[in-house]
This record gives C-alpha cells, sequence and structure tokens, in this order.
C-alpha cells in the first residue's frame, strides 16, 4: 500500500501535464481547441446540422457547398405552386389597376360636375314635392289619429291600432253609430209626426 | 251560456283563446334585465391596487388596461372588427424618428460616413424586429426633423414626407425598400443568419398592393426611376422652402432590387471561417436566383 502511494506521489510534471481534469468530453475538448468534431451523433447527418455545420466551420467540415442549396425539385416544386409572381407581371398588373381607378376617379368627378349644374333645379323640384307631401299626410294622419282616440276615448282605455282586435272594436263602434244615427232619424219622424198630430 | 254557470277555468281557457298572438312589441326585457355595467367587488377590482395607483401612477399604453398588461384588447376580443379586422394580414414597422437617429449617431452606436440598414440598425441592439408577427422594418417619423444635422445615406421600409425631407435637407439620401421576412430575417442578423448555413436570399419586390408605394418617387421608393426620384427632390425642397446641398451622399451604390446586403449579391454563401463567399456555378441556381420576383399578397 504505501509503495503505490509514493509511486503516485512521485510522478514527474511531464505526466502531470498530460493530465486533463477538465471532464470535458472528447468533442467538446476538440471545441474548446477550436477544431473541428466528427459526426457523432444522428441528428448532425440531416440537413440542418450540415448546413450549420458549414456555417460554422466552414470548408473543413466536410460540408460541400452545393449541399447548402436548394435542390432542383424543390426549386421545381416552388415554380409549380406559382406562389410568387414574376415582378414585371405585378408592376403590369399594378399599372393596369392604378390606370383603372384613374379612369374611374375621372369620370366620377366629370358625373358630380354634371350633377352639380342640375343641382338647383333638383333641389327646387325635390322641396316643393316634400312640401306636398307633407300636406297630403297631414290630413291623412289627422283623420288617422282622430279616429283612434276617438275609438280608445269610447272603450276608455288605450288599444294599439294594430292590433287585430282594435279593427274588431272599429267594427264594433261603427256599428253602433250607425244605429245611433238610425235611432236619431227614427225620433226625428217621431218628432213630426207627433208634431203634426199635435197641430 | 250565463256567466254565473261558467267556472274560472273555462273562462280562463276563453281569455286565452280571444286574445291575440304575442307579437314582436309586446316582448319587453324584465326589469333589470340589461344592465351597463357589473358591479365589481372589491377584492376583483383590477382598476388599481390602491387610489394613488390610479392617481398617480404610470399608466399602460393606450389599448392595454390595469391589471391586464399581458393582454391587449386586441387578443382580448379577437372577433372585434374596429381594431382586429386586419390583425392577420396587416403589417407593422417599428417607429425610428430622427431624433433617436441622430441621438444613435451621436453617441457612436451608427457610423453615418457607412449605409444605414436594417442591419446597421438591429446591430446597435435598441431594436427588435420580429418578422414571424409580421413585423416589417422601420418606419422613419418626422419627430427631430428640425434639427437634423448629418448627411446619411438611409434605407428605411417606410418614410414619412416630412422625414424625407429632413433628410435630403441635410445632405442625405434616403430610399425606402421593401424586405419579404426571409430577406428581412437575414438582415436582422446577418451573424446568425450565416452561420446557419443559409444561401443569402434574394429580396422579393413587394406584392401588388404595396407596389405602388415603392414605385413612387415621392415615396423614394427603391422600384421608382433614379431620375424621378431626383426631379422629386428638387420639387420637395421648392415645396418646403429648403436649398439643397450640392451633392448628395452616397456611400455605396444602392442595393439592387433583389440585394439583401451591399456587395453581397442573391444566391451567395458566406462561409465566416474561410472568410470567403461563394456563388452559385449551376445554370439552375443562377436563374432561381436571378429571377425577380414579388412576394406574395400574405405573409
Amino acid at each position: 500500500m504505501w509503495r503505490g502511494l509514493i509511486r503516485r506521489l512521485s510522478t514527474n510534471s511531464e505526466q502531470i501535464a498530460k493530465v486533463d481534469v477538465s471532464y470535458l468530453r472528447p468533442r467538446h475538448r476538440i471545441l474548446a481547441a477550436g477544431g473541428v468534431p466528427p459526426v457523432e451523433f444522428d441528428y448532425e447527418r440531416e440537413r440542418a446540422a450540415r448546413r450549420e455545420r458549414f456555417g460554422k466551420f466552414g470548408l473543413a467540415s466536410g460540408v460541400s457547398v452545393e449541399e447548402l442549396y436548394p435542390t432542383v425539385e424543390e426549386i421545381e416544386e416552388e415554380y409549380a405552386i406559382g406562389l410568387f409572381k414574376e415582378l414585371n407581371e405585378v408592376k403590369q398588373e399594378y399599372l393596369e389597376l392604378k390606370k383603372k381607378q384613374d379612369e374611374a376617379h375621372k369620370n366620377r368627378l366629370a358625373e358630380l360636375e354634371k350633377n352639380l349644374k342640375k343641382y338647383p333645379a333638383a333641389l327646387e323640384k325635390y322641396e316643393a314635392s316634400l312640401v306636398k307631401q307633407e300636406k297630403l299626410k297631414d290630413e291623412k294622419e289627422i283623420a288617422l289619429e282622430k279616429r283612434i282616440r276617438e275609438i280608445q276615448e269610447y272603450f276608455g282605455y288605450w288599444m294599439d291600432p294594430k292590433d287585430p282586435r282594435f279593427e274588431v272594436m272599429l267594427e264594433q263602434k261603427e256599428a253602433e253609430e250607425k244605429k245611433a244615427v238610425k235611432l236619431a232619424k227614427r225620433e226625428e219622424v217621431q218628432k213630426k209626426r207627433y208634431a203634426e198630430v199635435v197641430q | 251560456m250565463s256567466q254565473a254557470l261558467r267556472s274560472a277555468k273555462e273562462r280562463a281557457l276563453q281569455i286565452v283563446e280571444q286574445a291575440s298572438k304575442i307579437r314582436i312589441q309586446d316582448a319587453r326585457d324584465n326589469l333589470g334585465a340589461r344592465t351597463s355595467g357589473r358591479q365589481v367587488r372589491k377584492a376583483n377590482n383590477q382598476m388599481g391596487h390602491t387610489q394613488g395607483a390610479l392617481e398617480r401612477a404610470a399608466k399602460p399604453p393606450l389599448g392595454w388596461i390595469w391589471g391586464d398588461f399581458f393582454r391587449p384588447w386586441q387578443r382580448m376580443f379577437p372577433g372585434e372588427k374596429h381594431f382586429n379586422a386586419d390583425i392577420n394580414v396587416r403589417r407593422e414597422y417599428i417607429p425610428l424618428s430622427l431624433i433617436e437617429l441622430t441621438r444613435l449617431i451621436d453617441l457612436g452606436w451608427i457610423d453615418p460616413s457607412k449605409p444605414i440598414d436594417i442591419s446597421t440598425l438591429c446591430r446597435t441592439q435598441k431594436f427588435q424586429i420580429n418578422p414571424n408577427i409580421r413585423q416589417y422594418g422601420f418606419d422613419l417619423t418626422e419627430e427631430g426633423a428640425d434639427s437634423f444635422p448629418y448627411a446619411i445615406d438611409i434605407e428605411v421600409q417606410y418614410a414619412t414626407q416630412s422625414a424625407i425631407a429632413a433628410v435630403e435637407k441635410a445632405g442625405g439620401r434616403i430610399r425606402t425598400s421593401y424586405y419579404d421576412v426571409n430577406a428581412l430575417e437575414a438582415a436582422i442578423d446577418p451573424k446568425k443568419w450565416f452561420e446557419k448555413g443559409n444561401v443569402v436570399p434574394q429580396r422579393k419586390a413587394p406584392p401588388k398592393t404595396l407596389i405602388g408605394y415603392y414605385m413612387d418617387a415621392k415615396n423614394r421608393g427603391y422600384l421608382a426611376d433614379e431620375s424621378d426620384i431626383e426631379n422629386n427632390r428638387i420639387n420637395l425642397a421648392n415645396i418646403r422652402g429648403y436649398k439643397l446641398p450640392d451633392h448628395e451622399m452616397v456611400t455605396e451604390p444602392l442595393k439592387t432590387v433583389d440585394q439583401v446586403f451591399h456587395g453581397i449579391p442573391a444566391g451567395s454563401v458566406i462561409s465566416l471561417a474561410d472568410k470567403k463567399l461563394y456563388s452559385p456555378t449551376n445554370e439552375i441556381h443562377r436563374e432561381y436566383y436571378s429571377k425577380q420576383v414579388a412576394d406574395k399578397q400574405y405573409s
């Protein structure tokens, strides 16, 4: 036991320098020393990882520059999808659209100018029609309102004129009014007769 | 049938039979059925922890409410048409005022003798652009336009007329240009882009709805004719009443329409480790990277 301990303590300085006490894994030791670590894991064989490897270590990574570009299939697929139009085509489309919009705007301005000339006459006509309508409306409305009020006063409570019961009431009231008129006539006749008899 | 003979049930049935149908005008809310708000209990009150918080503390920005700093209105009411109608398509531009730009130059964050673009501005670490949430670059605003001293060569994505005038008055050159998402990502952090081993993308032209802005020489759009821009430059000086300096600040030739970085053509591969630039030799790749295309409408 003692011999072993003495042997361990008596190692020379060169041997000490070789001992790595950083506890880094070989991969990280290479990275720390500025080297390129070998491909070790599965993910490193994937495309994105290979690209990143090139990005980090350049040509020393063992990744060729061609690998970084999209494949012909990918390019063809992008063309086939047709998501991106050509610049000149889009420019042309925009210019056509603008031309159309400008024309529409111009036409609209011309139309407005034309209408503005007709405006005083049209306004006068409109105002005249407004007055006429108001008058007609007033007469009708007043008659209707009067009728509604009469009915409501007659029955003694408020009722919506749109209610179907209102019409029934209206008929009822009209019948009663007719009856009243009839009675009044009869009375008049009777009075006349009475007067004749009395004379 | 006389009144006395009928039972209460029969009478009730008769009333119901005679009654008219329930109509829409008969339908009314019960009392208290509708309220304009609800009473919040003290424990649930989100309007500020104390009266002082309401009166003196910093208020959240517009659109954000007290107690809910992490839920702005557009997220709380995603269906609201007033502010959310086009939330999935509208583009956001990070405002950059002239006074901010002056300060960045004053403090040495930006070198005015070199071209200023997205990469330069993002390198200062003072701005964050996230293309994934439809942030599309910088909007140069006119704050500080009255005293902008530097002749600069700047490229932004949007600029007001006052900002353009201020830059040109000082002898600078300004262009507005469009970056699609890919190009923007590369421009924001070139180092990260190159270290990922990505090919320098081709900058796509704006879509149909935006191309008008960048084709307009009034906006100093990068798709406009240079002669038109020169005329507009003189015109703007006449309108605003300032004298243009004898020569414009030109640090480097303008980027081409599909170029993301000064001096690096689209389709190149950059190796930072080797300090080398590789160009495609394949005809298909050359054609792919030289074809000028416009970006898709919604991205």
